[in-house]
This record gives structure tokens, C-alpha cells and sequence, in this order.
């Protein structure tokens, strides 16, 4: 904790190579979070890019008490948030769109259904609670170990936990219809193999 | 079975009790392999959600760079622009202020006394006012609305009017108001009486609902007891003395030169003999002194003049 509030001291202060060092660290992880939620490279990296010049120009300093990783999660999750809102879902489901056709599969059919899975997927994703998304985004695209994340988001393994089983119980909710035909596509796919 | 350790199960994140738990569970029922096979889907498949292109973070921080120098520069020129902006706005608003001020503000009298001298007034129209000795005119800074109105509340004074039909000039004395467009003429207050004398020009004269039209030459004398108004010839041209300097007399009466040189020279002068009134004189004093035109008068009729305190006595 102790370096934490140097770390935010620091940047509060302006120390631009504490900030670069920081930008570097997380730029990856944050683009790939906004990512999730925009389905565009470009988007993404400018939310992240926005976010960063909030900070840099002092029109927001980092809270005294902040937890460096979980305030930058957040920040972009909202970024990202404010600018679908003000983009409409449209330009942003054809992307999807044109993303998830990217994807193979061994037959047409499951290529369809894994489309579907995806998206259904990518809605339940995108409604899942700032912090439950925050934590199944580390988990999952940023490949960290729950103590890891626990360490970065200064919270609790035991959180960590779950939250993990909220988000994929969520999740699971969403696609609880698909499911059963999936599985059986896949079992078929893989039997046929 | 939680979701909880279902999921630590699947990140292998689970401890080896928990290992075991789940090895029961599975072999419990074959809904429970459904359920993680289903866990496991979801869990697989939302891997492709991320972008496995994501930018390099040496080259975003480099982007980042310049767009936080490109804000920098164009929020700088808007800071310079946003306060010359208000610059301009303060300036504006102060010198359309201060103009509507000046021009809705009551306009403010003037009021010029004279003392033992004349004295010439220019109004704000250009007219011009020859002001007599001890008398009091009173006037705007500007004449505002249809009208140019201001008074002569003591003393005399003679008027050249700029023309101006738009806007009539109005003279107010004590009870009587003149009324003009354009001309000149002289206004006299005396104590029972106004006196108003055209030069050049119309002018209407008007006492309480009596109302006259004098032309150049014309004169008349309104009583403040009311007499009826009534014009009468102008018979000398010594009414302008004061700022012509000087004293035309042609054909004048002795009495009535004396008139104008008591006033003029603020002395008393005072005729003993009945017989020497109505001399006639036809001279021209021109910045002459009261002792010159005493010496002229003297030697013109042959007559006696003495000096007793402060009387001139002719005989």
C-alpha cells in the first residue's frame, strides 16, 4: 500500500516518467478491456488514450486512496460506456459482426451457432457489474492468477472467487437456451474427428 | 457444488480438497459433467472476445504523446482566443453602455450668471447667446427629443437661433414664452415687464393664453399684471448695445439715449430740464467711454452738465 501512495503521489505531482512507465504497464490490458466492451481496436485505444490525458492534463487526480489498477479498469469501462452510448450499439454490432465472421469453425453450421454463442456471450458480457466484469477480464484476457489480481485490484482472493462465479453464473444464464445445442454440435464435431 | 469452485476447478485455481469434491460431484450425476462441459464452453469461447491484436504499448504511448501535445497547442490557442474574446465582449459592452447611458440619461442644466460683465454662450444646437450683464440663462447639455427648450430667468439677452424646423427653440422668462425656428432677437426681463425685440426672423410670443407674431423690426412689451399683448414698432437700435458695443442713435430722444447710456454704464443720469427731453440726436458711439458721450453731448446741444455724489445732472 505504501507504494501505491507514492505511485499516485507521483503522478499527481506530474512526474511524467512514472506516468510513461504506468501507460506502458497497463496500455494492453486497459485497450483489451475496452475492447471487450467496443469491438474496436481503434475506439478502444483512444478510450484508453482519454482516460490517460484525463489524468495527464489534471482534470482528475488520482484519489488518495485509489488502488492505481481497479481506478484505471474503471475509468475505461466508463469511457467505453459513455461513448457507445453516445455512438448507439449500430456501428458497434457491425463490427461484432464483421469480427466474430473471423472465427472458424469446422462447418457452416457451427459456425453460425458459435457466432451466436459470441454474441450472446458479448451481451452477457456487457452486462455484467463494472467490478465482476473488471475481475473475469483479468482472469481471463490478462491470464492473471486470482491471487494476482486480488494483489492488483487490492482486494481479497475470496472476491476474486466470487466474482468469478457471478460472472460465469451470469453468463451461464444468458446462454442457458444455446447450451444444450452446442454442446451436442461440439461433441458431434469432436466424435467426428 | 458452488459456481465458486466449479470455476477455481476450470482456472486451476482449486485446491486439492476441492480437486476431490469435484471428482465426487461429476461422478454423482451426469448433469453435473453437463454443467462443467457447459462452464468450460463459456468459459473457452469468451477468450475470443478479447483482440489478440492489441497495440504495442511503445507505439500507443508515442500516439498518446502526440495527442496530448496536438490538445495542449489547441486548447492553448482557444485559452488566448477565450480571453480576447472576452476582451473584446468587456469592450463592447463598456462602449455600448457608456453610449446609452449618455444618451438615456436625463440631460443636465447649465446654468450661466453673469456679473459686472457679458458674456457669450454657445448652446448645444450652435446658437448663440449674447448675455447681458447680471442675468441668468439656464439650458441643457443637449436637447434632447423634439424640442430645444431653455430660460432666461433674469437679465437680457440676445438670441441668434440656429434654424432648425424640426425642432423649435422655446425661451421661457418669467411668465411669457418665446417660440422661434430660426432668427435672432433680443429678450429683456425687467421686473414688471419682458420685453422682446426681433431682429431678424419669426418669432411667437406667448403669455398665458395670449398668443403674438412678431416680424423684424416689431417689438413687445408683456406685463406681468396681464396687460393685453400688443406689438409695437421698434423705435432705435440701442436695445443691442451691450454686445455691439455700441449706440446708435438716429433721431433719438435725449431721455431715451439716457435710458440706455444709466443702463449701460450703470450710473444715474438725470435730466433737470423738461426742454432737453425730446432733443433729437443722430450719432454713432463706437466703444466710446461714458465721459466721451458726455463731452459729444455736451458740445452737440450746448448743455450743462454737473456731477453731484453720484448723479450726472444735465441742465
Amino acid at each position: 500500500m505504501e507504494a501505491e501512495i507514492n505511485l499516485i503521489h507521483q503522478i499527481n505531482t506530474g512526474n511524467q516518467l512514472v506516468f510513461e512507465k504506468l501507460f506502458k504497464q497497463y496500455f494492453k490490458v486497459l485497450q483489451n478491456y475496452a475492447f471487450t466492451i467496443l469491438k474496436d481496436l481503434d475506439v478502444a485505444e483512444e478510450m484508453v488514450q482519454n482516460v490517460f490525458l484525463k489524468i495527464w492534463e489534471k482534470q482528475e487526480k488520482l484519489p488518495q486512496d485509489a488502488v492505481v489498477a481497479s481506478y484505471l479498469y474503471k475509468s475505461v469501462y466508463h469511457e467505453s460506456l459513455n461513448w457507445l452510448r453516445h455512438e448507439k450499439v449500430k456501428a458497434s454490432h457491425q463490427q461484432h459482426t464483421l469480427y466474430s465472421m473471423k472465427n472458424e469453425s469446422d462447418s457452416a453450421e457451427g459456425r453460425i451457432k458459435m457466432n451466436q454463442l459470441q454474441e450472446q456471450l458479448q451481451k452477457a458480457l456487457n452486462e455484467l457489474p463494472q467490478q465482476c466484469r473488471t475481475i473475469f477480464q483479468m482472469s481471463r484476457f490478462d491470464e492473471l492468477r486470482y491471487r494476482e489480481i486480488a494483489e492488483e485490484l487490492g482486494i481479497s482472493v475470496k472476491t476474486v472467487e466470487n466474482q468469478m462465479g457471478k460472472a460465469l453464473r451470469l453468463m451461464r444464464l444468458k446462454l442457458v437456451e444455446f447450451l444444450p445445442v452446442l454442446i451436442g454440435l461440439i461433441n458431434s464435431i469432436f466424435i467426428l474427428k | 457444488m458452488t459456481d465458486e469452485i466449479i470455476i477455481k476447478f476450470l482456472l486451476e485455481e482449486s485446491s486439492e480438497g476441492e480437486n476431490k469434491q469435484i471428482e465426487t460431484w461429476l461422478a454423482a450425476d451426469a448433469k453435473n459433467q453437463k454443467y462443467l462441459q457447459e462452464m468450460q464452453l463459456i468459459w473457452e469461447t469468451s477468450k475470443s472476445l478479447g483482440s489478440l491484436n492489441l497495440a504495442d504499448e511503445n507505439i500507443a504511448w508515442e500516439n498518446f504523446k502526440a495527442k496530448a501535445d496536438e490538445r495542449k497547442a489547441s486548447q492553448a490557442k482557444q485559452n488566448s482566443l477565450y480571453w480576447l474574446k472576452i476582451a473584446a465582449s468587456l469592450v463592447l459592452i463598456s462602449v455600448v453602455g457608456w453610449l446609452g447611458y449618455q444618451y438615456f440619461k436625463a440631460p443636465e442644466m447649465i446654468t450661466i450668471q453673469t456679473a459686472a460683465t457679458i458674456d457669450t454662450v454657445i448652446l448645444p444646437d450652435g446658437s448663440v447667446v449674447k448675455l447681458n450683464k447680471y442675468s441668468v440663462l439656464n439650458y441643457p447639455d443637449r436637447f434632447k427629443g423634439g424640442k430645444r427648450e431653455i430660460s432666461l430667468s433674469k437679465g437680457e439677452a440676445f438670441f441668434t437661433i440656429t434654424p432648425d424646423a424640426e425642432k423649435p427653440f422655446t425661451i421661457q422668462t418669467n411668465d411669457i414664452k418665446i417660440r422661434v425656428i430660426g432668427t435672432s432677437f433680443n429678450v429683456k426681463c425687467g421686473k414688471n415687464e419682458t420685453e422682446v425685440i426681433v431682429a431678424t426672423g419669426n418669432v411667437k410670443v406667448t403669455q398665458k393664453n395670449e398668443e403674438i407674431n412678431l416680424k423684424p423690426g416689431e417689438k413687445v412689451t408683456a406685463y406681468h399684471q396681464n396687460v393685453k399683448l400688443q406689438k409695437q414698432p421698434v423705435e432705435d437700435q440701442l436695445y443691442n448695445y451691450y454686445f455691439t458695443k455700441t449706440f446708435v442713435a438716429n433721431g433719438t430722444p435725449l431721455w431715451r439715449l439716457v435710458e440706455v447710456l444709466n443702463e449701460a454704464y450703470g450710473v444715474t443720469i438725470v435730466i433737470k430740464n423738461d426742454k432737453l427731453k425730446n432733443l433729437q440726436l443722430t450719432s454713432t458711439f463706437k466703444n466710446e467711454s461714458l465721459d466721451q458721450i458726455l463731452v459729444v453731448l455736451q458740445e452737440t446741444f450746448n448743455l450743462k452738465i454737473s456731477r453731484e455724489n453720484k448723479l450726472i445732472i444735465i441742465n
